[in-house]
């Protein structure tokens, strides 16, 4: 087992090299040279002190050599853990990632316990049940939230239940007007009432895919020749269903929540923008708009990272829970 | 029930009533008639067979695919849709700028109603739609194409080249989607003309989308490959190239269209998604995804003029739905596994 992980881990390294040279190459392709955004100069302010801040920015990231040796520059502060400072916040740029990351999160735990929470009794009566109406109808419904734009839906929340009848606040994360000196009680449920209209798009949005992987799950076990062997033993339905099918069932269920783990981290671009949502989808548009540089690329090669991650947890849960497959 | 179940049923009944009549009538009949009667009868029958037994894949697929309700109205959802965005233009004058009508609620004259500066939003939607299918299209084109070369050499050429193309796959596959389009987008910046940046954004959603057709294909070939009559195509000498255009792609055709089909509603999606971020196509262009971003410009506009961002919404949930449900019919159809219900 360590083995395999040990190797997984170094196939991973070609990958997070290509991966990060392209990124940097395409963030040089943005138009403008960084230092114009990054070193921003009011009207006023003596020209010369502005053109040395500049310059002081360019010899900082070592911009005024080859790229190759910017790449490197930055490559080597990167696996030192220093990934440049974001010029709109003038702070380290994991800083920024890290004060923003735990609201996403906060977002994200809610979607997925909730998701999960719904989606597995629903998907194993649909199985069971399939093709009845409720088999159908969820199976509507799933259609419709995979073509559902999520845009689309959290606007029609926003004017439904916020404008029209007012019972959720339109965007953010806590009332502006209410100070909180402390995560206290109130905190929370101030932050739970700004919550529910994004998770509920999110939840319905993630239900949709997980119903129907439950459900194609649960109909490949009861089609296996065990559960065929169980019912002609004469044990009762409720036995085969809850014993024998569902357990097994559940091993690819195991592996979709191994591989939604590093989702935790990585926010919700649309989502996050339409409801004001402080969390890191919302800073990587704001930050493209701002042009910072540093805080893209940063959390580009972050979601790179956590892509990769999720493969190999989704191939590590199948191994833990399926004493079937054999890693090699 | 499915249709086979229905014909053999009403296969039975036919026989027995057949029966029954040639049995009244018998003892009237001369006995040239009988014969007749009873080559009649062979005759009916065996061309009944023939109906039953002889059914090609395709018709197959083709009969259980418009049996299921779901597809027939994702079919005639996206006939409408279809109808709506290519033949309605010919019928309506282009939206212009005209400050008279800002802001105006939809209306007889104007279904949809009319946007900041004045243009009529149903002819916005039209044209809005043609760009956002368009892009889905080429977009869906070019991915697949890619998946299908990549994943076919893959899957017939195993060891180094098969490793290679893998590694590939896997940082493509590994590079964050909807982060990465925004900044390749915002990279091209805004100063390239409006038709290239469409062309663009058509072009990143393809380069990016093909990885999961490719690993698809791949493992479908890997078992292809193994079959005797790929060997006894190798045998007689053809070339790698014919054996996998001619005796290899026929066979995961089935894949290709319904992957294809399913792509095509998701890259509709991404590509409002990316419109709608600011990104996408832009004005004076239009496309459901712009629509919908000016409709939600500030507050106040998603409150007192949602006709602005409620159909072009509506429109992308309708055809995205509409592929959505004839993919899936498609998928439901070709899957082997459901002709025995």
């Amino acid at each position: 087992m360590l083995k395999y992980i040990v190797k997984r881990l170094i196939h991973l390294i070609p990958v997070i090299l290509i991966i990060s040279v392209v990124l940097f190459g395409l963030l040089k392709l943005m138009p403008g040279s960084p230092e114009r955004f990054m070193v921003q100069c009011p009207e006023g302010q003596n020209p010369e002190a502005c053109e040395a801040a500049r310059q002081d920015y360019r010899d900082r990231y070592r911009l005024d050599e080859p790229l190759v040796v910017q790449y490197l520059f930055w490559a080597g502060n990167l696996l030192q853990g220093d990934l440049g400072d974001s010029g709109y916040f003038n702070r380290p740029v994991t800083e920024v990632v890290g004060s923003y990351i735990v609201n996403s999160i906060y977002l994200n735990v809610v979607t997925i316990v909730f998701s999960f929470l719904i989606a597995i009794p629903i998907g194993i009566v649909s199985a069971i049940k399939r093709y009845s109406l409720f088999d159908n109808f969820w199976q509507v419904f799933s259609l419709l939230g995979i073509s559902m734009p999520s845009f689309f839906f959290g606007i029609l929340l926003i004017y439904l239940f916020s404008m029209q009848l007012g019972w959720f606040p339109l965007s953010g994360m806590t009332d502006p007007r209410t100070v909180h000196p402390s995560k206290d009680i109130f905190y929370w449920v101030d932050v739970l009432h700004h919550m529910i209209l994004p998770a509920t798009v999110l939840i319905i949005q993630s239900l949709a895919g997980t119903i129907r992987y439950v459900r194609s799950a649960m109909i490949d076990v009861i089609s296996q020749d065990y559960i065929r062997t169980a019912r002609s033993k004469g044990l009762s339905e409720k036995v085969v269903i809850y014993s024998h099918a569902f357990r097994n069932a559940l091993i690819p269920v195991v592996t979709l929540i191994a591989f939604s783990i590093p989702a935790l981290f990585s926010g919700a671009t649309i989502i996050e923008t339409i409801f004001s949502w402080p969390g890191i989808g919302r800073i990587l548009v704001q930050s493209l708009q701002r042009r910072d540089y540093s805080l893209v690329l940063a959390m580009n090669m972050f979601y790179a990272v956590l892509a990769l991650m999720s493969n190999l947890l989704m191939d590590l849960g199948y191994a833990i829970v399926d004493p079937r497959v054999k890693l090699n | 029930m499915s249709k086979e179940d229905r014909n053999f049923k009403n296969k039975d009944l036919d026989e027995k009533e057949l029966e029954k009549n040639s049995k009244d009538k018998r003892d009237e009949l001369s006995v040239e008639e009988q014969r007749e009667l009873t080559l009649q009868r062979q005759q009916e029958l065996a061309a009944q067979e023939r109906a039953d037994v002889v059914i090609s894949p395709a018709k197959l697929v083709w009969q259980n695919f418009k049996s299921r309700k779901i597809t027939v109205i994702g079919m005639g959802l996206f006939a409408f849709v279809l109808f709506f965005v290519f033949i309605v233009p010919f019928f309506q004058s282009s939206p212009e700028v005209n400050s008279d009508l800002r802001y105006l609620a939809p209306s007889w004259e104007f279904w949809m109603g009319n946007d900041a500066v004045g243009r009529d939003v149903f002819a916005r939607v039209t044209i809005g739609g043609r760009i956002s299918l368009y892009v889905g299209a080429m977009a869906t084109l070019i991915s697949t194409i890619i998946g299908i070369i990549i994943g076919s050499i893959s899957g017939f050429y195993s060891g180094i080249v098969d490793n290679i193309l893998q590694r590939f796959t896997e940082v493509v596959r590994s590079f964050p989607f909807l982060p990465l389009i925004i900044t390749l987008s915002a990279a091209l910046g805004t100063d390239v003309s409006e038709d290239m940046r469409i062309f663009i954004v058509m072009l990143i959603l393809g380069l990016i989308g093909w990885t999961g057709l490719a690993r698809l294909l791949r493992g479908q070939i890997l078992s292809i490959r193994e079959q005797e009559y790929i060997l006894a195509a190798r045998a007689v000498g053809i070339k790698d190239f014919n054996i996998i255009t001619k005796h290899i792609i026929p066979n995961v055709v089935s894949i290709i269209i319904v992957s294809a089909t399913l792509s095509f509603a998701s890259n509709i999606l991404v590509e409002s998604g990316l419109s709608f971020l600011g990104f996408g196509v832009q004005e004076p262009g239009a496309s459901w995804g712009l629509l919908l971003r000016q409709g939600t410009s500030n507050s106040s506009v998603i409150q007192n003029q949602p006709w602005l961002w409620f159909f072009p919404g509506l429109f992308i949930l309708l055809t995205v739905l509409s592929v959505n449900f004839i993919g899936d019919g498609l998928r439901d159809a070709i899957d082997p596994k459901n002709n025995a219900r």
